[in-house]
């Protein structure tokens, strides 16, 4: 399904803090390993998962496994309730927020 | 030994409430008191909360509600970044008192009920509460916040757990904790009372399992955990102590859950004479049971030691008078007998909390 658009769910959030990105949900948060932070920071509702991967790939050049590797971690992203599919109902309501804009 | 960055804050505003339900952690005795941090000064704690890494912060009490200053709170947790989250008894905020709080930007609502009838809620919670505790979590829906409904399951309750589900389907919570007592505060005071049989505890876990089965995902989230008096091994308390989640009790103690501060010797930093960090990082009380070089034999061979990280300290503390022993509710504690002791020891009629 790389033409899905993803969100944010409704009840999500996503933090920027030194020590890494933080997916925040109601009662839970999750320290975001690797890239994971970089994905869902262009998680937009507008950009498509191929759009993701090729914003990637022009980043890192060369990195095998990219698509998989964004595939997987959206599809985990999506079971955990972090995300929406686009067609889904909710839209994002915190939006990403950094240290820097705070 | 330096803390990892903590996740979460539990921001305890105040030890207020306007019920009395016989398991309450608060402190056995306190005084009634001013808090002593103004919402300004919560306001700093979570602007260097944030700094340190903290994202998620649980407003709590006591009832947080019962300060008037609860908007200004909320909107300096917002401000300080920081993803708000209030847990209520569901008085005496309203309502519309709930809807300005979404408004200056509260996300996410945990209401606790006694009982999954206004007979029986009302009763345990020694207050008339249970109709405003639903219209609370209606408002939270309307308001399209996440809503977590929690019940605290003793012997009195535990034959309704089904109702419970019922009524969390009802009102469409997105999550049901169905938290077991833990015996700290007036709980271990009340133990007699609350403690549940083995067979009750076996049949609600099997209702639970049903409606999990039969939801299949599209209900609310339901967490269930056996008591640690009832499974083999203890509870890995908070995660490990001092290790994922800061709590900051109403006089602004930093602490590594809701009971360390009873633990005498043991010293805690104040927000008010220290930066959260330090309090965090570099109080002899936070450090004081930090990782495994702490542990006492069987822990400190046991292939477990990072799984539950030795327990409670504060039941061991409770239940044997020594914090640095291993938590009796592990089946591999010497004295474990105190629990298996305790598990067996049923009496009818609380003492409503005070």
């Amino acid at each position: 399904m790389s033409e899905t658009c993803y969100a944010l769910s409704r009840h999500a959030a996503l933090k920027i803090r030194h020590h890494g990105a933080v997916l925040v949900l109601p009662e839970r948060a999750l320290r975001l390993e690797g890239s994971g932070g970089e994905i869902l920071e262009l998680v937009d509702g507008h950009r498509t998962q191929n759009e993701i991967t090729q914003i990637l790939d022009a980043r890192y050049p060369g990195t095998e496994g990219l698509a998989e590797e964004v595939d997987r971690f959206l599809q985990e992203m999506r079971a955990l309730g972090g995300l929406v599919a686009s067609d889904e109902a909710g839209s994002p309501r915190g939006g990403v927020t950094t240290e820097a804009s705070r | 030994m330096t803390g990892n960055p903590p996740l979460n804050l539990i921001a305890e505003l105040t030890y207020r409430c306007p019920l009395q339900c016989p398991y309450c952690s608060n402190p056995l005795a306190f005084r009634e008191r001013r808090e002593a941090l103004s919402a300004a000064d919560w306001g700093r704690v979570f602007e260097e909360a944030a700094d340190l890494g903290v994202v998620h912060v649980g407003l709590t009490g006591g009832e947080p509600s019962t300060r008037k200053d609860l908007p200004e709170i909320v909107e300096r947790a917002v401000a300080a970044d920081l993803y708000p989250h209030l847990v209520t008894a569901g008085l005496p905020l309203t309502p519309d008192g709930l809807s300005r709080l979404a408004d200056l930007g509260l996300r996410s609502v945990q209401v606790s009920i006694q009982d999954a009838t206004a007979e029986g809620s009302d009763r345990i919670a020694g207050t008339r509460s249970f109709e405003a505790k639903l219209a609370l979590c209606e408002r939270t829906k309307a308001l399209d916040l996440a809503l977590t409904l929690n019940c605290v399951l003793h012997r009195e309750n535990l034959d309704g757990i089904g109702d419970v589900i019922a009524l969390a389907e009802r009102l469409s919570a997105d999550r049901l904790e169905l938290a077991n007592t833990q015996y700290h505060g007036w709980a271990l005071l009340n133990r007699a009372a609350l403690m549940p049989t083995a067979e009750q505890l076996e049949e609600a876990s099997g209702v639970v399992k049903a409606a999990q089965a039969r939801l299949a995902g599209s209900g609310p989230n339901m967490l269930f955990v056996l008591p640690d008096y009832f499974s083999d091994r203890p509870k890995p308390c908070m995660g490990g102590w001092g290790r994922l989640a800061m709590v900051i009790d109403p006089i602004g103690r930093v602490l590594p859950c809701h009971e360390a501060g009873e633990i005498p010797d043991l010293e805690f930093w104040r927000v008010q004479d220290h930066d959260v960090a330090s309090c965090w990082n570099d109080s002899p009380g936070m450090n004081a049971y930090r990782g495994t070089d702490w542990m006492p034999d069987p822990c400190r061979s046991c292939e477990f030691r990072e799984v539950d990280f030795g327990g409670c300290r504060c039941q061991a503390f409770r239940l044997l008078g020594d914090a640095a022993l291993t938590d009796p509710a592990c089946t591999r504690s010497p004295r474990h007998d105190v629990i298996t002791e305790a598990r067996q020891a049923r009496q009818p009629g609380f003492q409503p909390r005070r």
